[in-house]
């Protein structure tokens, strides 16, 4: 069995109807992977007890959910998304406080200096200045911190601890020095374009 | 407009895209994730995912939850009703002659039934469920905090299975206690006036299922409060 791979354990698991959680193949499926779930679970979550809930919530909802299981991607990179989408939603509603990060992001990407930048450019030339703004302005940690805040709406103290950052102020270090870093880099580009 | 619409664009690569670029089957998406930082993120993210790597500060969570969940069992050995019946159809004469069998046997039976004793014939009830269930059963005021049930001696673990009634699974652990805790996160998913069912089998020290409880329903009446 152990030669298996995900797909055919899945397929086999089939071949008597719905599957069973008592299966043979699908033990061997969730063997294989609960390490994966239970780490990514410890990083998104305050403890070990609450990650451990978190990984056996992931794990009965990808089992409700094997049937739906099509193979357009591998079995690991489907359980991913599960994992990453259930994470992200049990570390959205834990943030006590009200939820502003988009508004925060639009006021530095759509708007970051003298009215929106949406006036002003095209949807794919604001894309690509968005991108390239980033890519080129920010650190691989800001990067990270600035995606998983602005766009993962996930709350700084929980990025902190997903990301392991040991730094005093952890996360929102980042998030003020790429604020400062994309707000250098729309000026340059307003001085640029009024040249 | 949110700000994932203003970053991520639809030339990103989807999971499957990623998956292929790691496994090298999509090099050329490698140029989109040079100037898509939306999708270097995504794609670090999936491979720190694949590759499960704990840290030095996580070695010790991660065993403790790994202790905790369940375990893979060795494949259990059980007589499926359904391997009674011959894998390939019966013609149809065996499904007409079994029909007449039936009735035969039926009508003799009938003609020899006496009517009931009134004396107990002290025989032995063969049950295939052999573990007593303790708590909880039936109507609850609020979820219940913890499985419990009667002990049997060859037991080297439990395994609590609660299933919606349709058989979906809602939740399973294992212990070698004879009752188990319920995570507040599967007790708020207890929905008030949502019939469920669970049992408990137990396993001796090679996996192997020696005893198993009959299904027991209950219903929460009231949500669960964390």
């Amino acid at each position: 069995m152990q030669q298996l791979s995900d797909e055919e354990l899945i397929s086999r698991s089939r071949s008597g109807g719905a599957a069973s959680p008592s299966d043979p193949y699908v033990e061997e499926l969730f063997r294989r992977h609960q390490r994966k779930v239970a780490l990514w679970c410890l990083r998104y979550s305050a403890d070990r007890e609450e990650a451990l809930d978190l990984s056996q919530e992931v794990l009965a909802q990808t089992f409700r959910r094997l049937d739906s299981f099509q193979g357009n991607s591998k079995f690991s990179t489907w359980l991913y998304t599960i994992c990453r989408n259930h994470c992200l939603n049990h570390v959205k509603s834990r943030a006590t406080q009200p939820d502003t990060t988009g508004e925060e992001a639009l006021s530095f990407l759509a708007a970051p200096d003298n009215g929106p930048m949406e006036d002003q450019l095209a949807r794919r030339d604001q894309l690509a200045l968005a991108r390239s703004w980033i890519r080129n302005s920010l650190e691989e940690t800001e990067r990270r911190v600035f995606l998983m805040h602005f766009m993962d709406e996930m709350p700084l103290d929980a990025i902190t601890r997903a990301l392991g950052l040991s730094n005093a102020s952890g996360a929102k270090a980042f998030i003020v020095s790429a604020r400062r870093k994309l707000g250098e880099a729309a000026r340059r580009w307003r001085l640029q374009s009024e040249a | 407009m949110r700000p994932e619409e203003i970053i991520r664009g639809e030339d990103c690569l989807t999971p499957a895209d990623l998956e292929a670029l790691l496994e090298g089957r999509l090099p050329e998406a490698q140029a989109h994730v040079d100037i898509c930082p939306v999708c270097e993120y995504e794609l670090a993210s999936l491979r720190e995912f694949l590759a499960g790597e704990a840290g030095a500060a996580e070695q010790q969570d991660l065993a403790w939850m790994e202790a905790r969940l369940q375990p893979a069992a060795p494949p259990v050995t059980r007589r499926k009703w359904l391997s009674w019946f011959p894998a390939a159809p019966l013609p149809r004469f065996a499904y007409t002659c079994a029909a007449a069998l039936l009735v035969v046997a039926g009508s003799l039976q009938l003609r020899h039934m006496a009517g009931p004793s009134l004396v107990d014939s002290h025989s032995t009830t063969v049950r295939s469920s052999q573990i007593r269930i303790l708590a909880p059963a039936g109507d609850l005021d609020t979820a219940p905090v913890e499985f419990s049930w009667e002990a049997i001696p060859q037991a080297a673990a439990y395994e609590v299975v609660v299933t919606e009634v349709d058989g979906t699974l809602l939740w399973s652990n294992r212990t070698s206690s004879s009752k188990l805790f319920t995570p507040a996160s599967i007790q708020q998913q207890m929905l008030p006036r949502k019939s469920l069912l669970w049992r408990v089998r137990a396993l001796d020290a090679q996996g192997v299922v020696i005893a198993e409880s009959s299904p027991e329903r209950i219903r929460v009446l009231s949500a669960a409060t964390r």
